[in-house]
């Protein structure tokens, strides 16, 4: 017996109409329960594909008073990012993490190239001249994911369905992952402890006696 | 007393116009003309020495503490991948509390190229310095021209430790040939940084060239030491609160040190150290225990 047209309208309408949003509000703490800030978190779907990205991105990280705004970046898959410079000293703005490789010597001003960023993974960023700069480019090959706050609160809107919530901060030593189910009937509040090790970055004070660039 | 020309002084002022003309092509680039913003550092710090007159014999030491002052301004220009070229301006002040004599002022230009084999703070790095300028002492005997070049290779395998060897030589050619002082030395250093604020340091370093030591003057010829008698250079001193007599030896120095400094924010930064110096050379042997706190600020 053939389906009905009704029928058929109804289930193309399924298909590719949005699932209604469901929302996770996670609160991240340290060890001392102090909000973490900066750090990513991203859901990822278990029961139904990713969805495709749309028209690549472009976002910024610049380099301003000798240091990279913002610190972190999260990204999806195939983004380009611009790294103007808005110093009236030169960077050297390089990564050697393998999601991806690149480096901008005599960079002065804003004429450096955007660079992709195609492939998911955490992407330390530095200058070569100044060693204390520091970012982090986090790609990800979902479209669901937010930056913790001031407070340590990262909110995320996805249809309902079950997730890995993957949470990444500079400071962990392998990111945090566990599973969740999103209902549409009411946010999902919870409350996470991340185990920060100590922020190592070279220092930006000087050394005594001079000779900074070393 | 007028300067006498050498040729040792000659060559270091050749040295000091080279520094300076290359500096002027760093900071004169059409990047430089663009505002660029040169940090300034300045730096305060107290020093303490036990025994700032080398002497040997108890009665003859005298320790006397330094209050320093210092301002430097240095940039940077990428020549590639990895060479960059730093320069700058500095100049220092010394004063001792108790004997003045001893009160210099420099000022100097500093030249730095850095190879870094890689890229980040974790790739090894040769570094060639140059350093030189005019010292004003308070003892006009003791002004004069200081010069300074080293050869220095920095590794910080992990971003916690950082070790550095040195080859460095010195030369101050100063109005009165007697206050002459040459050295080289050889030095290796260990840092670690357990955080981005702490940073704890040792190092040992191995001197061979010229020091000043002064003692009380001998009762008969006979009593110097055999070594001493060989020393074409001595000189009654008042520099201390009894006359002393001024030797220019050469001898070898080992010093051990060690420093432990906190960043109190991103431009300040403080330090206190601790070094212990042992100079010899045939039967004689002078001893320096040195500490020093200083505060440094970029501005």
């Amino acid at each position: 017996m053939r389906p009905s047209v009704l029928a058929r309208l109804l289930a193309v309408l399924a298909a590719v109409a949005p699932l209604p949003a469901a929302e996770l509000a996670l609160t991240l703490t340290d060890a001392a329960s102090a909000p973490v800030v900066d750090a990513v978190v991203s859901l990822h779907p278990l029961d139904a594909p990713v969805p495709a990205p749309g028209p690549a991105a472009e976002v910024e990280v610049v380099q301003s008073d000798g240091e990279f705004q913002p610190l972190v970046t999260p990204i999806r898959a195939g983004t380009r990012v611009r790294f103007p410079n808005a110093d009236s000293i030169q960077h050297h703005v390089y990564s050697l993490s393998p999601a991806k490789r690149f480096d901008i010597p005599l960079h002065g001003g804003a004429s450096a190239p955007a660079e992709e960023f195609p492939l998911p993974g955490v992407v330390s960023v530095g200058c070569n001249i100044h060693d204390w700069m520091r970012a982090y480019v986090v790609v990800l090959d979902t479209p669901w994911f937010a930056l913790s706050s001031d407070a340590g609160l990262a909110r995320l809107e996805a249809p309902a369905g079950r997730y890995r919530v993957e949470i990444w901060h500079y400071r962990v030593a392998k990111p945090d992952s566990y599973e969740v189910t999103l209902a549409e009937t009411e946010p999902l509040a919870a409350t996470r402890a991340l185990v920060l090790r100590r922020n190592r970055r070279p220092a930006r004070a000087p050394e005594s006696g001079g000779g900074g660039y070393r | 007393m007028c300067p006498r020309l050498t040729p040792a002084r000659d060559r270091l002022r050749r040295l000091f116009a080279a520094a300076l003309g290359a500096l002027c092509a760093v900071f004169l680039t059409p990047s430089a003309r663009a505002a660029e913003t040169i940090p300034v550092l300045v730096e305060a710090s107290a020093h303490h020495d036990d025994n700032l007159g080398r002497a040997t014999r108890p009665a003859d030491k005298r320790g006397d503490t330094a209050v320093r002052l210092g301002v430097s301004a240095e940039n940077a220009r990428v020549l590639g991948r990895d060479w960059l070229l730093s320069g700058g301006l500095a100049s220092r002040g010394e004063h001792w509390l108790e004997f003045e004599r001893f009160d210099t002022a420099d000022f100097e230009a500093r030249l730095a190229l850095r190879r870094r084999f890689g890229l980040g703070p974790t790739a090894p790095a040769l570094r060639l310095a140059l350093a030189g300028g005019p010292r004003v002492a308070r003892d006009d005997d003791r002004s004069g021209w200081t010069g300074l070049a080293s050869l220095e290779f920095t590794h910080r395998p992990w971003t916690f430790l950082r070790y550095t060897f040195a080859a460095e030589g010195e030369r101050i050619d100063t109005r009165d040939t007697f206050y002459d002082i040459t050295g080289r030395t050889f030095s290796g250093e260990l840092a670690f940084f357990p955080s981005d604020r702490w940073t704890l340091s040792t190092g040992v370093a191995s001197r061979f060239g010229n020091v000043l030591a002064f003692s009380s003057p001998p009762a008969t010829w006979r009593s110097l030491t055999p070594y001493l008698r060989t020393v074409p250079w001595r000189r009654a001193t008042d520099f201390f609160d009894v006359p002393l007599n001024a030797y220019n030896l050469e001898a070898d120095t080992v010093e051990g040190s060690i420093s432990l400094s906190r960043a109190l924010n991103d431009d300040t930064r403080l330090t206190l150290g601790f070094a212990y110096a042992d100079t010899r050379r045939d039967g004689l042997r002078y001893l320096n225990r040195t500490v020093t706190a200083g505060l440094a600020r970029r501005f």
